[in-house]
């Protein structure tokens, strides 16, 4: 492993001006379980490495039906999963952090480390879209709000500035007669990187769907919304061909490669099949 | 008079290997160690023009860079560094420090330049040289063909795939007065002195190598490995012990690994359904002078009595590491492709594949024209049948459906594997105080060979088992065979019975008419004596004096499966149930069966562990296992566990373990064949056909993907 300087801002500010004095030299550590593995293998060379788990006030973690979800960038994965509201009413979101590595790696792991790494394939990433999340950005010109469906710009690239921090996230309260569901799809049942990822969040208003939003991970650069598919049930009684016809719809959004963990024609046709599965579990838990 | 059934014990290494007590080679502490890496080459294929190591001397810490200008200059390929480079990671520098950190930083700073060439990747670019060996033939396989009422003929394929066992490659070397000490995981500690010494120019009577515990082996720690003659000359330099571990992506790049290989299998039945010929060509990838032999031959001319076999194969020579074992070599991709095509025979012939094998039990070896030693297959069949439930199964394709989709299918097929036994040179030394020591070759690979000296130890003499000392893969306790194809106990079996019977007759000698009471070490007590040693060396059937010498001189000693009299070979049944999800097309191996005829089991505990293990490796190669190339690049494209994919606890179902348990007197006096090997064979075959059976679809490749299912 190359050498690097290791840095330990006492406060976001200063966390701040080390980053817009290092610039491109440097990387910011959270929970280390990619940046550190990166750097052994000589992915990245950072000079500097500019730990956060020192910054205040982003280890808080709200849950309530009532106030939403609230969590600072340094919470861990581990945190968020034994939460028993998070697991309530925000189910989706809990289900991708169940299949996230490890339990030893969700004990280091923090969901903004997810975020900020970028990557198509990460779990945590497409039931937080479909649940409207909100990133909280802190630079030198102060604090800005990005939704986290807005926030990548391609394979590990998002809208961060060199010199900008994510302090936390925000995800809104469940609406009543909402359903959640998160399916990982993989090769094998544990330790896996996701081969296509669907995450659904939908409202019920009696039998109709007042809302819906899908998102969908590994299938493009960035996670992506599928939101022809979700305009084909919006407002309608979802049924079976109607709930077939969204997952064909949905596959078309896509734009998968091929690799080692399945082929771009494959990827396309689970979308199909699991987008299907997705509502369907999360309108029988929205009733 | 062959043994009668062996009792259930454990394991006698379980518990420390539970608690993390066991030490692996690199685990041995040495006062003043220095750390080592390997700068792999960044070419496929070319030579090497500069390499600068000024920047790795920068770093502080490192102490020394090796490369090939620090080796002596060698006929043939040479084991250390070398400027001519053949394959992409093979190594061109060795940097040493006084830290880890330091010997990883140095090893990245190293700059070498190289003058490249064009090279082959892949067995099927342009380039890649087929070279045909001797063809193994029985009877007249082409009459009997042509006069077959019904034929099959289908290709098959097998991937490259590379062992991952949890103990990384590693070796320890230790200069200290005139003698080298290598520890490292091995399965071959005389080969491994033997070829230092060569390529080290030492005296091999000053080299010793230890290795008494590694972490899983399976073909992979046969040969010499790439660093070892490196790491030892690093120390000699230096005077200080030197220690690598190579990390993960290093060892998919330098060790030995499953090459990718062709089979086209044909086979022919008569008029009344019985398979009459057989006629099977398989080539393999295989390295530019690699010599791992295409030997595909070995199990399907053993498994059903056919009288008329036409086997020919070939390496496929190409620009990549040199392959070699893995795992039941020969037999496991063999056999995939040799049952599925009788699979696709039976189901051509309108007939259940157990009945179908039933109706063809094997006496002889048409091969070498004599007699199966033993052969209880059928019982095998029998009895997995019985336990699976397989009277049950309908012979339709995609007759199980479950109400939600799922569709169920049910496979079978057999293994077969050579009976192979090296000679033995062995001490016995039983102490009045309570002690015994016993050494012999053989190499603790986690298969529980010592757990199988002890078994037989206990039986054959009355020594207090808590203070028993086994000393194996030490080359300073006894000549060490290379421990590989399955012939672990059958070998420690003759050993421990000749050692015992030669003890027995000492000690009846020391006693003369007296009768003392209390078992053997309190007789000895009573006449004073402190101890009782005896050495006795084995051969195998047929073999003669001359395998003694090459046991000792670490050359190949072993014989099998051929012998004068007989030919000797392991057999086993694996049933197989599989749930093809209707949509994803994942499937899941949720119940197994396998029944093994390994002669007797001599340690029940150990034995049922290495059928399991041997049925999760084949869920592994048929269902996800592949290392792949980029063939603009050369060398491995998933080398590490990331993305070489093997199986994970919560995709193993249940797995039913079972023995025939007859012995095999003609084999040996204990009775027992050899099991390791023989439990993986066959079972990816089974997954196939019983994919076949759920889905319709033939999948004719391992792995078998989902995509092939769609």
């Amino acid at each position: 492993m190359r050498p690097f300087d290791l840095l330990q801002p006492k406060t976001t500010d200063e966390a701040i001006a080390l980053l817009a004095r290092h610039g491109s030299r440097a990387c910011l550590l959270a929970g280390g379980t990619d940046l550190l593995v990166e750097i052994k293998e000589g992915i990245r060379a950072p000079d500097v490495l500019i730990d956060a788990k020192h910054l205040p006030g982003m280890r808080d973690l709200v849950v309530s039906s009532s106030e939403g979800l609230r969590f600072g960038a340094l919470v861990t994965a581990r945190e968020l999963e034994t939460s028993p509201a998070v697991k309530d009413f925000y189910h989706g979101l809990w289900q991708a952090l169940r299949e996230l590595g490890s339990i030893q790696v969700r004990n280091r792991a923090t969901v903004a480390g997810n975020v900020c790494r970028a990557s198509p394939s990460a779990d945590t990433l497409p039931p937080l879209i479909a649940d409207g999340a909100v990133v909280a950005i802190m630079g030198p010109a102060g604090e800005r709000h990005v939704t986290l469906e807005d926030f990548f710009t391609g394979a590990g690239k998002t809208v961060l500035n060199g010199d900008e921090i994510v302090t936390g996230f925000s995800v809104p309260k469940p609406l009543p007669g909402t359903g959640k569901c998160y399916v990982k799809h993989g090769r094998r049942k544990a330790m896996e990187l996701a081969t296509v990822g669907v995450a659904v969040t939908m409202t019920m208003t009696g039998d109709t769907c007042s809302s819906i939003r899908i998102a969908l991970g590994a299938v493009a650069p960035t996670p992506i919304r599928a939101r022809k598919a979700e305009a084909v049930l919006a407002g309608k009684k979802p049924d079976i061909e109607l709930i077939a016809q969204c997952g064909a719809i949905a596959a078309t959004e896509t734009s998968p490669i091929s690799n080692i963990r399945g082929s771009a024609d494959y990827r396309r046709r689970m979308v199909e099949e699991l987008v299907q599965r997705a509502i369907t579990a999360a309108m029988e838990a929205a009733r | 008079m062959p043994a009668a059934p062996f009792p259930e014990r454990e394991r006698i290494d379980a518990r420390d290997k539970v608690l993390g007590a066991t030490a692996y080679a690199a685990d041995i502490p040495l006062p003043g160690l220095l750390y080592a890496m390997m700068v792999p080459a960044t070419t496929p294929k070319g030579r090497v023009e500069t390499v600068a190591v000024e920047g790795a001397m920068q770093v502080r810490g490192v102490v020394r860079v090796l490369t090939a200008f620090d080796f002596p200059a060698l006929p043939g390929p040479p084991p250390t560094p070398a400027t001519e480079i053949a394959y992409r990671g093979q190594p061109v520098a060795l940097v040493v420090a006084e830290t880890l950190e330091a010997a990883i930083e140095g090893a990245e700073a190293v700059r070498a330049t190289y003058a490249g060439q064009a090279f082959v990747p892949l067995i099927d670019s342009p380039g890649a040289a087929r070279e045909l060996v001797q063809p193994k033939k029985a009877g007249n396989a082409q009459a009997a063909m042509a006069g077959a009422a019904t034929t099959i003929e289908a290709s098959y394929v097998s991937p490259a795939q590379h062992h991952n066992p949890m103990e990384m490659l590693s070796t320890t070397a230790v200069w200290r007065d005139g003698k080298l000490t290598i520890y490292e995981g091995t399965q071959s500690a005389s080969l491994v002195r033997a070829n230092v010494a060569i390529a080290l120019h030492l005296d091999p009577a000053v080299v010793e190598v230890k290795s008494a515990q590694v972490g899983g082996a399976f073909g992979q720690k046969i040969p010499l490995q790439r660093q070892t003659p490196i790491v030892a000359l690093a120390a000699i330099l230096i005077g200080r012990p030197v220690k690598l571990v190579l990390p993960r992506a290093q060892i998919f790049h330098n060790a030995v690994f499953r090459p990718k290989s062709r089979h086209q299998v044909a086979l022919g039945a008569d008029a009344g359904g019985k398979l009459t010929a057989i006629r099977y060509d398989a080539d393999h990838q295989q390295s530019r002078k690699g010599t791992l032999e295409p030997g595909y031959h070995e199990s399907p001319p053993r498994m059903y009595g056919v009288a008329d076999y036409d086997g020919t194969a070939a390496h496929v020579r190409i620009d990549t590491q040199d392959p070699g074992a893995m795992r039941a070599p020969y037999p496991h991709p063999a056999q995939f492709a040799f049952e599925s095509a009788v699979d696709e025979l039976a189901h051509k012939l309108g007939r259940d594949p157990v009945a179908f094998r039933l109706a063809h039990q094997a006496t002889t070896d048409p091969i070498s024209g004599n007699p199966l030693s033993s052969c209880f297959l059928n019982d095998c069949l029998t009895e997995g049948a019985r336990r699976f439930g397989w009277e049950r199964r309908p012979i339709a394709q995609g007759a199980m459906v479950e109400p939600d989709g799922t569709l169920v299918g049910w496979g079978v097929a057999a293994g077969g594997y050579p009976a192979n036994v090296s000679p033995t040179i062995a001490t016995l030394r039983v102490s009045a105080d309570g002690r015994t020591r016993f050494a012999v070759a053989g190499h603790e690979m986690g298969q529980g060979i010592r757990t199988v000296i002890a078994q037989l130890l206990q039986r054959e003499l009355d020594v207090d088992p808590a203070r028993l000392e086994i000393a194996i893969g030490d080359t300073a306790a006894a000549p060490q065979h290379t421990t590989a194809s399955s012939r672990g106990t059958v070998s420690v079996g003759a050993a421990v019975t000749a050692a015992a019977a030669k003890m027995r007759a000492a000690m009846a000698e020391l006693i003369g008419q007296r009768s003392i009471a209390g078992n053997i070490h309190r007789q000895l007590a009573t006449v004073r004596r402190p101890f009782l040693q005896v050495e006795v060396s084995t051969l195998g059937p047929g073999q003669d004096a001359g395998a003694l010498d090459r046991l000792r001189a670490g050359a190949r000693a072993a014989a099998g499966p051929e012998y004068p009299q007989f030919t000797s070979f392991s057999y086993i049944a694996h049933f197989v149930e599989v749930r093809v999800e209707p949509s994803t097309r994942r499937v899941r191996v949720p119940r197994v069966v396998s029944i093994a005829d390994c002669g007797r089991v001599v340690s029940p505990r150990t034995a049922a562990s290495q059928v399991r293990g041997g049925v999760v490796w084949a869920i592994g190669a048929a269902l996800r296992e592949e290392t792949e190339v980029d063939p603009r690049f050369g060398g491995w494209l998933n080398a590490d566990l990331a993305d070489y994919v093997v199986p994970v606890n919560a995709d193993i179902g249940d797995i039913d373990v079972g023995f025939v348990d007859r012995p095999d007197p003609l084999f040996n006096a204990v009775g027992s064949k050899g099991l390791g090997e023989v439990a993986m064979v066959g079972a990816a075959a089974a997954i196939a056909n019983a994919v076949f059976h759920a889905t319709g679809t033939r999948v004719r490749k391992m792995p078998l993907r989902i995509e092939d299912l769609l």
